[in-house]
């Protein structure tokens, strides 16, 4: 790419490209044509032929990072229901916005190990509980395999889950196979944690289709009926100002603290994060509450930017509302109390 | 959107983890475009039923490598990497041993002045200081795990309780001073527990915990610790009261400074008011810390407010540095070991040169060594007559097969070895035609080699030992430097500049210098010569030299005392014959010298070849260094931008590989994304995404009639615009 020309622009306009709606593109996603597909089974067929190999570099106490063009999802699943059938396997999907550490540590913890269901504490705590598990010589699960797609994902990159992942991955009994597709990834990992996870990189480029890992991202090019997804309205939060971010904040922890709390006093789930039970409605914030702890904050001086910011908020639908009975008006963002969380973690304010 | 999500039972829109514990079967959906692709067999070419039990080795040569060496190949290769392994740990166990001798001293006498201060002087202080051991581990944090475990084993094993604070596991001081409880409470529990095994103590712990204090205390309380030690020290005898309380911190750099100043704060306060109220608990609680600190001590300075660090009596210690770490280990389990796999040039080369200039780390070091051996165990079909003995390899003879055979007369120093014989023809025939004949040659080869190692171990010593001794500061070298250089002269280290001026100054030393060069080699070699008769004969020789150096010593002493004996008239008159007397023996000493360096050189010569010069030098010498950069170094981004932008380099289909010499050109028959990589190349800082579609589109036009309707193409731009999104974010 030639930075350093003077750049030229074109009189098109993104109007002029035409727009597809979800169905119609579900249609051609189903029946585009596929290319090179002899090529590309021989390659796929090719990479098949190491898994032994890569075997044994995980017996002997490395763990995997594969890289490469091409959605690697088909062929390491291949790989861990050929190879690594033998004991417990976690599959984690890195793209999916929603998974995050604890999500996975609670899976480990709830459904391979099952010696501590309920068990609550924060996410380091869970980590060396794990941890000590697989050192345990008394242990009934002897050896856990841990898949992860895209271990570069949105959700994973922050410091708090890869050192948790790394940690995991330290431990002789728990081997650990992902795959990155950002062309950064190796930034994730600083000298600590690249010796934890002890990484042996392999080259499979597939060529085949991102379509599982892509169709959480939103395009512009196609309609959706549906809000933003949390990548929306993180780039909406970043490009305003420090104050309008400030109210998103002071809504999204009272929203947080709701949730959580009726979660307690509803079912002992506690960090399993299934609190369903709670939709976003019922949690908001009424109008006059929220300007007044926003005042407080000194982030609006009067009613009138106040509003302002609402619009805002309400025209990306980020921020929405209803009327309760009494005529008063109840703010509330629309997603669930792991998305908030993690769109609080990701943003600076 | 579920319907294009079903292609694998691992996708879901909600879900994001998957549980299969073993036996429970997995539904592969395969979707219909996907039938032929990932066929599932069990027994096919890929899957080789063998990997369970060998841990994936699979037959080399095309599969038909017998069972029988591939288990003698996994054999080997355990034997071996255990080996080395044991090697190395051993040696890291051993390396700062002495720094942490000192540390315990430290831990051990450090309340004994402060007693002594008050008893004798009746000094009460209106302060007390910390006891702070700064231990400086060096920049490489990763390997300090091992280090201070091994620190606190040591520390335990004297009787002192111990708590190894990192600052992963604590983020607030609640969490922490818990943490450091537990950990000072369970130690000692457990040290008390082996030595009398008594249950009553525990017991009463028990009790304790809840009696002393009336109620239950918080498990972050310091009268839990406080009324602990002091429980201790009443149950248990004097002897023991020696024991301290060690904290210590891990990752000093790491730690919220705030956390720190009140960790400090709290002790402070804590340990005064026993002292000056009630003199009985002066050592109420003897806390020393432990700071682990990986690069300088203006951390400390910065870090730490004055009004805490004046509270602490700070001593620094330092552990071995990353240099001499890494010379030992290069010497000990590289240089000196004859047994074990060896690094080729260039393998040898780019470790030195990750640790050197990428990061100190002993542990990634020697991950990557254990790769090397991996992979030559792995992938190397001969490798099974690797690193054995004579008896060994003749016993193994048999398994050899003619592909094996094959095998060895491809290597290139078989090669070199058979153009050394070209002149007598039916030698060259025989080794090339008659199987038996090689095989009969190859536990020779074999043996050759150990022994090679062995005496370019001892040479290469004599080298090092020599350079140390010479009084020139710019001839000294680094082991794994000089090694290098042995590696990188192909003629042999004999022939490189610098061996040749360590000769040349050797021919310039007198004779005591050069008895106690040859004294120190001998000593060296007799510890190493393991009754082999060549080297025996050698070390006679070097004492004979030594003698002889010794006599001729002997006479010049003698006469250099001489002048301080006879008074001052008679000087000039010593010192002429003192000249006569020299004149005399530099004859003699001169010829002497010369035998002497005469040996040193042909010792050389004859023993520093290059590892290339022996044959099958192949079985030991591991050489794929590219295997070793691909696996630890990758270059994700140039995987990518190859295969977008060059992807005939993975995909070598007919459609697309026309014309080589226009690589440049955009064919429409390559996949989407590379179009559309190869188009955005060709777009300056701004992208216009109608005009990207229209290219696009005019580049699938030129393929002729287009068989999808108009709808594709956004489709395909937006496949693009995901993977932009990746690449550019």
């Amino acid at each position: 790419m030639n930075l350093y020309d003077v750049s030229r622009t074109s009189n098109n306009t993104l109007s002029s490209l035409p727009i597809l709606d979800q169905t119609e593109y579900i249609d051609i996603v189903k029946n585009v044509q596929v290319r090179h597909k002899t090529e590309r089974n021989l390659l796929a067929q090719l990479h098949q032929r190491q898994f032994p190999q890569w075997y044994f570099e995980l017996m002997n106490g490395f763990n995997l990072i594969f890289y490469g063009y091409g959605s690697k999802r088909q062929l390491l699943t291949l790989f861990a229901k050929t190879v690594l059938k033998d004991k417990p396997l976690l599959v984690v999907n890195g793209c999916l916005p929603s998974v995050s550490v604890k999500n996975i540590l609670a899976n480990i913890l709830d459904s391979i190990i099952k010696e501590s269901r309920g068990m609550s504490g924060s996410v380091e705590d869970h980590t060396s509980f794990i941890f000590d598990y697989f050192c345990r010589a008394d242990r009934a699960i002897d050896r856990l395999y841990i898949l992860i797609f895209n271990i570069d994902g949105v959700n994973l990159r922050s410091e708090r889950t890869q050192t948790s992942l790394s940690i995991l991955a330290s431990n002789p009994n728990i081997y650990i196979v992902a795959s990155v597709d950002h062309i950064n990834a190796g930034l994730l990992y600083d000298n600590v944690r690249a010796s934890r996870f002890n990484w042996v990189w392999h080259d499979i480029t597939t060529y085949e289709p991102y379509i599982a890992e892509t169709s959480f991202e939103n395009s512009i090019m196609i309609r959706r009926e549906k809000a933003l997804g949390i990548r929306g309205i993180e780039h909406v939060l970043g490009s305003l100002t420090e104050n309008a971010r400030g109210i998103f904040k002071i809504l999204c922890e009272h929203q947080i603290a709701i949730i959580s709390t009726s979660t307690i006093a509803g079912d002992g789930h506690g960090i399993s994060g299934k609190n369903h039970g709670v939709k976003p409605e019922d949690v908001g914030v009424a109008y006059g509450v929220l300007y007044k702890k926003c005042r407080e904050a000194w982030l609006v001086s009067n009613d009138l930017t106040f509003k302002t910011q609402l619009t805002e908020f309400r025209d990306h639908e980020i921020i929405r509302s209803r009327r309760m009975a009494d005529g008063t008006e109840i703010l509330y963002i629309p997603l669930s109390k792991d998305q908030l969380i993690n769109i609080l973690d990701n943003l600076e304010f | 959107m579920s319907e294009i999500q079903a292609r694998d039972p691992f996708d879901s829109v909600t879900k994001g983890c998957f549980v299969i514990l073993p036996g429970e079967p997995v539904e592969f959906k395969k979707s219909a475009s996907k039938a032929g692709m990932y066929s599932h067999k069990d027994d096919g070419t890929y899957y080789n039923p063998y990997h369970r039990e060998y841990f994936g080795f699979q037959r080399l040569i095309d599969g038909t490598e017998s069972v029988e060496t591939l288990k003698l190949r996994v054999k080997e290769y355990e034997r071996t990497w255990s080996e080395m392994k044991n090697r190395i740990d051993s040696l890291l166990a051993n390396i700062n041993k002495f720094s942490i001798e000192n540390i315990v001293n430290f831990v051990t006498t450090a309340y004994n002045d402060v007693h002594d201060i008050s008893n004798l002087q009746n000094l009460n202080l209106p302060y007390c200081e910390l006891p702070t051991a700064l231990v400086f581990a060096g920049v490489n944090i990763p390997d300090h795990d091992v280090l201070f475990k091994q620190i606190a084993c040591t520390l335990q094993r004297n009787g002192h309780a111990v708590a190894t604070l990192r600052s992963a596991d604590c983020s607030n001081l609640k969490n922490t001073i818990s943490h450091m409880i537990e950990q000072l409470m369970n130690t000692q529990k457990d040290y008390e527990k082996d030595d009398d095994d008594d249950e009553e103590i525990d017991g009463k712990i028990v009790f304790f915990k809840r009696a002393k204090c009336g109620s239950r205390l918080s498990k972050y309380d310091m009268q839990l610790l406080a009324g602990w030690y002091e429980h201790i020290c009443q149950t248990t005898s004097c002897s023991n009261n020696g024991s301290r309380l060690v904290v210590i911190i891990q990752d000093f750099e790491c730690f919220d400074p705030k956390l720190l100043e009140d960790l400090n704060n709290l002790f402070i306060i804590i340990i005064p008011p026993s002292i000056v109220e009630n003199s009985e608990y002066r050592e109420r609680l003897p806390i020393v810390f432990l700071i682990g600190i990986a690069t300088i001590i203006e951390i400390l300075h910065d870090t730490l407010p004055k009004s805490t660090l004046s509270l602490l009596r700070m001593e620094k210690f330092s552990l071995l540095q990353p240099h001499q770490c890494f010379n030992l280990l290069v010497n000990e389990v590289i240089i000196e070991e004859s047994k074990g796999i060896k690094l080729g040039l260039a393998p040898f080369k780019y470790l030195t040169d990750t640790y050197l200039l990428l990061n100190y780390s002993i542990s990634s070091y020697v991950s990557k060594l254990q790769y090397a051996v991996m992979h030559h165990y792995y992938a190397n079909p001969l490798s099974f007559l690797s690193n054995i003995n004579r008896e060994e390899a003749q016993a193994r003879l048999r398994l050899l097969t003619d592909e094996h055979l094959e095998i060895i007369r491809m290597q290139a120093s078989f090669r070199k070895f058979v153009e050394a014989r070209l002149p007598n023809y039916q030698e060259v025939v025989k080794l090339l035609k008659d199987n038996n004949y090689l095989k009969s040659l190859i536990p020779g080869f074999i043996e050759e080699m150990q022994l090679y190692q062995k005496k370019f171990s001892i040479a290469f010593n004599f080298i090092y030992i020599i350079q140390n001794s010479l009084n020139e500061p710019s001839m000294r070298k680094q082991k794994y430097y000089l090694y290098l250089m042995a590696l990188q002269e192909t003629n042999g280290l004999c022939e490189s500049d610098y061996v040749k001026s360590v000769v040349l100054h050797l021919r310039k030393l007198n004779c005591m210098k050069l008895r106690e060069i040859v004294i120190a080699c001998k000593e060296y070699m007799s510890q190493r010569v393991d009754g082999i008769v060549e080297l025996m004969e050698t070390i006679s020789l070097l004492e004979g030299f030594a003698e002889k150096l010794g006599s001729n010593d002997a006479n010049m002493s003698g006469l250099e005392c001489e002048p301080l004996s006879i008074g001052e008239r008679l000087v000039s008159r010593s010192r002429a014959k003192m000249m006569r007397n020299k004149a005399n023996s530099t004859n003699d000493d001169t010829k002497l010298s010369k035998d002497v360096v005469g040996f040193f050189e042909g010792f050389f010569r004859d023993n520093l070849r290059h590892y290339s010069s022996i044959p099958l030098h192949e079985l030991t010498y591991y050489d794929a260094v590219n295997l070793l950069k691909k696996a630890f170094n990758a270059q994700p981004r140039e995987a990518l931008q190859t295969a977008l932008g060059q992807p005939s380099h993975y995909i070598r289909c007919d459609c697309c590989l026309e014309d080589q010499s226009a690589l440049d050109e955009i064919l429409p028959t390559q996949n989407d994304t590379c179009i559309l990589y190869k188009l955005y190349l060709e777009f300056g800082r701004l992208i216009n995404l109608y005009d990207w579609f229209v290219a696009f589109k005019h580049v699938l036009d030129k393929a002729g009639p287009i068989e999808m309707n108009e709808a594709q193409y956004p489709l395909r731009n937006r496949l693009m615009l995901n993977f932009v999104a990746g690449v550019i974010l």
